[in-house]
């Protein structure tokens, strides 16, 4: 298959391409380049856990939980599947399908059942986030530059050859970084979080290859980027309720139906009680938020918290609070994304990150698992998560091998590479302020034109 | 003996006859040191080459020295100001000081000095001097004078230089700006987090005062997208009084010309022009910002940038994906013009909006009947510079619908 050749480049886009490495003033940039090219590592859960899939930098890790061994992915195309990182992935809700995205340009569906490449597309720009609508019937992929495409599955049935399809633009936002897309529980609709505070719901129509005009709802009242979304399912609102994180520090309630802000928190204060030097700056960006079903809590990633937060939803006064902070003792371990299935009851936790700098291992990932979040005695009055240890994480050994790379993880080497992923996570999602000179360098070398298809 | 005689002896130069009673012209009694400047050279921009000192007619001289090098020949009576000029306000007081007022001053001399001095306050102060002569001809002289200066008015303004002190409108010359902004840059001006935030008692401040309001009432409900110096804002707020009309501007010198347009058409007409305002926002960022779902009744893109090349075309402001914005913040029933002078723009914003399922073109009854239509071309600062150029435009009105599904 063939992708696109241009250097494409946004205005916003903070990363490079790597591929400017002619002038002098751009060696300071350089090893911006570098710090920015990290990709974080990213983990995702297969709805009856049955299978938990890694991404790192370009290598995507399947571990089979049902049989307990590792899964080699087929790929029509040979050698490596992904060019370059994965910078989202994701299970569809059904199932069945599996899609893995990221700076390649090339969007790849997966049948879960076969681990096999059902469907390539290629997409213009560098893709920042993906989703499956719950029928299994379409992808949404989300670039850089704010535009969701939609593309339709062939009705498979294992056995037809990965076609190429062609994408076809569903909605777009203005220039704007697209962090997150999720459709709602009952499929009605799709939301878009971008760089530019903003949260867009819309009505998902039947025929969404002529694109999703209909725009139900705008949810606005981050004070800064919004970074993640997530769904709360509740019985008595199908559509369920909206749950987002942002760079301000804040996890928002929302309902999507109208577009209001049901509540407010304020996780940043509560970082700072717990991690006394946590507090510098922006530090405390909300970097992932995943919500365990069957009960009505919240996991939240901070950026700085070596744990993870843990929210309560109360679901008749519509309210958030939170409800404990869960912190991982004896290792650095800064959660880059989380993932939970529908049924397991556990929240998988990754942390780690590709091509950093400063270390000699070019790239390092760290499973862990946090359980307890039912109920074990129905007096108890409340949960408590605990933080698994290895050997008890459901696939053992052979899982932390495959989707890890290695058993252990040698404790310096560890601590230098979680030094690079905090140092990386802020570079990738602040904003870069470039100085006039460079500015005008790469405007100059920027490349709009429509690729010739 | 009269002034001048005094000059005379005072340069202890050769003396210089003095031919009868009239004051003869400065430049016969004007030598320079070197002798380079001839009798008859006027006193019009000696030039370096001149050098020299060039001599006031006043009783107490002093040296004005054109050339940077120039040999200074101060004697004893004159204290030296700054070389390169001499005050004006000491001429003017020199002008007072003495008996001159009661007699002409050499008519050339004050344009000459005039030349000499383009300060203002200098000027100005000489003018006021001369106005307390009682020579009809010295105050006729000064007052041609006044108005060699630019922008005197300034001086008797004291308030805002860029506004007309008799209309009480700001003039243009001052506000003007490129004709082009890039909206895909992260401007720095806020941005009200939600349409609840938008403080409607900035804009309006005699209609809603209120600054926390509650109520539901009273929205805006035109938005003039790209309103540039606001001409159609200003035809609208008169023909449709009771309804509020906001304008969006990127640029900021122009959206300040806009501001204080509207500010000093409710001074001079008292009870009107309250219902409009304007503010600076990239309204293809924020729209949704601003205003509610279905809020706004009439939204008006009048001559936008056309961004001719296709690499640019993402930026223009009617597009496949923008409109779904616009159809959020418009009523069913809520209209959309568009104008331009570009053909190929034209027809591009004419097919944006057929092919897309939320708008419908109206019919040509209904272009008639609607007087917003007329004005597109006519009310603004574009429109009225195409039909000078008699240039053809072309515009595209469309009704906000619900989707059929």
């Amino acid at each position: 298959m063939e992708g696109t050749k241009m250097d494409a480049r946004v205005d916003e886009c903070e990363r490079d391409d790597g591929n400017t490495q002619e002038d002098a003033p751009m060696e300071e940039s350089e090893q911006n380049n570098k710090d920015m090219e990290v990709a974080p590592a990213l983990v995702s859960v297969h709805p009856t856990q049955s299978s938990v899939a890694v991404a790192l930098g370009s290598d995507l890790r399947v571990f089979n939980l049902l049989d307990n061994s590792a899964v080699s992915l087929m790929d029509e195309s040979g050698g490596a599947y992904h060019n370059d990182s994965i910078r989202c992935i994701k299970y569809g809700t059904n199932g069945k399908l599996f899609v893995s995205a990221g700076d390649d340009k090339l969007v790849k569906v997966w049948s879960t059942d076969c681990w096999r490449c059902i469907s390539t597309v290629v997409s213009e720009k560098r893709v920042s986030a993906v989703a499956i609508s719950n029928d299994g019937l379409h992808v949404c992929f989300a670039d850089k530059f704010g535009v969701v495409w939609v593309v339709d599955l062939p009705g498979f049935d294992g056995t037809k050859a990965s076609l190429n399809q062609k994408a076809v633009p569903l909605l777009a936002h203005y220039c704007s970084i697209i962090t997150s897309l999720e459709f709602s529980p009952d499929g009605r609709f799709i939301v878009s979080a971008d760089r530019d505070f903003k949260i867009r719901v819309t009505v998902f129509p039947k025929k969404p290859l002529d694109g999703a005009h209909e725009i139900q709802s705008f949810c606005l009242g981050h004070t800064e980027f919004v970074s993640c979304l997530a769904f709360i399912c509740t019985p008595d609102s199908p559509q369920g309720i909206l749950v987002s994180g942002g760079g301000d520090s804040t996890v928002r309630m929302w309902d999507i139906i109208s577009g209001s802000l049901l509540d407010t928190c304020e996780v940043g204060t509560k970082v700072g009680q717990v991690e006394p030097n946590a507090t510098e700056g922006n530090c405390s960006t909300v970097t992932n938020i995943c919500t365990i079903p069957e009960c009505t809590l919240i996991a939240v990633a901070i950026q700085s918290l070596r744990g993870i937060m843990l929210l309560t939803c109360d679901l008749s006064s519509r309210t958030l609070s939170v409800s404990k902070v869960v912190s991982i003792d004896g290792e650095n371990f800064v959660p880059t994304s989380l993932g939970s299935s529908i049924s397991g009851g556990l929240l998988w936790m990754v942390t780690g990150a590709s091509k950093f700098r400063g270390s000699d291992v070019s790239s390092l990932s760290r499973v862990k698992v946090i359980s307890g979040f039912k109920k074990s005695n129905p007096n108890a009055s409340e949960q408590e998560p605990t933080v698994l240890a290895d050997s008890e994480i459901p696939g053992g050994a052979k899982l932390l091998e495959k989707l890890q790379g290695s058993i252990s993880i040698d404790e310096k080497v560890f601590l230098a590479a979680a030094d690079a992923v905090k140092t990386a996570m802020c570079n990738l999602l602040i904003k870069k302020q470039y100085s006039d000179e460079k500015r005008e360098f790469r405007k100059r070398t920027r490349n709009d034109k429509k690729s010739k298809q | 003996m009269n002034c001048l005689q005094t000059l005379a002896v005072v340069m202890g130069k050769e003396k210089v006859r003095i031919p009868g009673k009239t004051p003869a012209k400065p430049s016969t009694f004007f030598k320079s040191s070197t002798g380079n400047a001839t009798i008859d050279s006027s006193l019009f921009c000696p030039t370096k080459a001149d050098e020299g000192n060039m001599l006031v007619p006043i009783l107490r001289w002093r040296p004005i020295s054109f050339a940077k090098n120039a040999q200074s020949e101060t004697t004893k009576s004159n204290h030296q100001v700054d070389r390169t000029k001499a005050s004006g306000q000491q001429i003017a007081m020199d002008l007072l000081s003495t008996n001159l007022v009661h007699q002409e001053l050499p008519a050339d001399w004050l344009i000459n000095i005039s030349r000499n001095f383009l300060n203002n306050t200098s000027m100005s102060a000489i003018y006021q001097a001369c106005l307390k002569f009682k020579s009809k001809k010295v105050k006729e002289d000064a007052g041609k004078l006044n108005k060699l200066v630019p922008e005197n008015n300034m001086l008797q303004n004291k308030a805002n230089p860029t506004i007309n002190k008799s209309t009480g409108l700001p003039r243009k010359r001052f506000y003007r700006a490129r004709a082009h902004s890039n909206p895909l840059s992260d401007s720095h001006f806020p941005v009200p987090i939600s349409p609840s935030h938008v403080d409607y008692s900035l804009h309006y401040p005699q209609l809603l005062p209120l600054a926390n309001r509650t109520d539901t009432f009273n929205k805006i409900e035109f938005a003039d997208i790209g309103c540039g110096f606001g001409g159609l804002l200003i035809s609208l707020a008169t023909l449709f009084p009771e309804t509020l009309m906001i304008g969006m501007e990127l640029r900021d010198k122009v959206t300040e010309y806009v501001k204080e347009r509207i500010l000093g058409l409710r001074v001079a007409s008292p009870g009107q022009y309250q219902n409009a305002s304007v503010v600076r926002t990239n309204s293809m960022k924020y729209i949704p910002n601003y205003f509610e779902k279905g809020q706004l009744l009439k939204m008006f893109f009048l001559f936008p940038d056309p961004h001719f090349k296709e690499k640019n075309h993402r930026r223009r402001v009617i597009s496949p994906h923008l409109l779904d914005e616009y159809a959020y913040v418009l009523q069913v029933g809520g209209i959309i013009y568009t104008i331009t002078d570009v053909e190929e723009l034209g027809a591009w914003m004419k097919s944006c909006l057929q092919s897309h399922p939320m708008f419908e073109p109206l019919s040509e009854m209904e272009l008639e009947a609607d007087p917003v239509v007329k004005l597109l071309s006519s009310a603004t600062e574009e429109g009225q510079k195409v039909a000078r150029n008699g240039g053809q435009t072309f515009q595209a009105v469309f009704r906000r619908i619900t989707p059929s599904s």
